[in-house]
């Protein structure tokens, strides 16, 4: 009887609506199904604006929804915790479809985010140098580990046609330079 | 003097400037002209750090 009161209520048909919605959401940020294969960075997120647009909406009435009723009835509404999961839940299948882009689908898309990674290594370092972070000689030793990390990603471009194997082997080792730099810099960022 | 919050916000920036611009290459696919321009952009970060390294 409760079941059926609840189906049959406003709150059942939004809470699916919103459901329905973050599900959707989720599902076109990880390329579920393979559903917009094809669609640009730019298109899937102007269609995920869109349905947040719609799920906020939804959400606000529901809750609206929740609090006139508690009003009448004198009980607590509990329709926080349902948002927030459902929330967590977009927000999980977002990340999980973020981390479907960032994965390198050609040998230049590793060249290109090792050329990123070391251009960003370069850059944190003159703002931790600048920021009296580091010392100089640390700046520099982070720059001529950056000029090794690029000499060998240099070099897997130039090889990559001849020899993929040591154009992969290259790079590998060019990306832990990369890789310990970062770690590096990271905790002179964080620590005060 | 840059505060604590500041430069960590700055390289909150840098880090998410560089996921989205990797994200943007691996999603349209990355070309020769992109690694030219990355290559130049790399070299540009490398002489401005060398610049602060002289004049620290």
């Amino acid at each position: 009887m409760l079941i059926d009161n609840w189906k049959t209520s406003w709150k059942f048909y939004s809470s699916a609506a919103a459901i329905l919605i973050g599900f959707l959401n989720g599902a076109i940020a990880s390329n579920f199904y393979g559903l917009f294969k094809g669609w640009t960075v730019e298109q899937v997120a102007a269609l995920n604006a869109v349905l947040v647009g719609l799920l906020i909406p939804a959400l606000r009435a529901i809750k609206q929804h929740a609090e006139e009723k508690s009003k009448t009835s004198g009980s607590q509404a509990g329709f926080a915790r349902p948002g927030l999961l459902l929330a967590m839940a977009a927000t999980l299948l977002i990340g999980c479809g973020s981390m479907e882009a960032l994965k390198p689908k050609s040998f230049d898309d590793q060249l290109a985010a090792a050329t990123k990674t070391s251009t960003f290594v370069l850059k944190s370092t003159t703002v931790l140098l600048k920021a009296g972070k580091i010392s100089k000689k640390d700046a520099q030793n982070v720059l001529e580990q950056s000029d090794l990390a690029m000499a060998g990603v240099t070099l897997a471009r130039e090889i990559k046609a001849t020899d993929p194997a040591g154009a992969e082997t290259k790079l590998g080792a060019a990306l832990k330079i990369l890789m310990a730099l970062d770690a590096y810099l990271t905790s002179k960022g964080a620590t005060p | 003097m840059m505060t604590k919050e500041q430069l960590a916000l700055q390289l909150l920036i840098l880090a998410l400037q560089n996921s989205d611009e990797i994200a943007r290459l691996f999603a349209k696919g990355t070309t020769a002209e992109d690694l030219d321009a990355l290559v130049k952009e790399n070299a540009d970060a490398r002489k401005a750090l060398q610049d602060a390294i002289d004049a620290a």
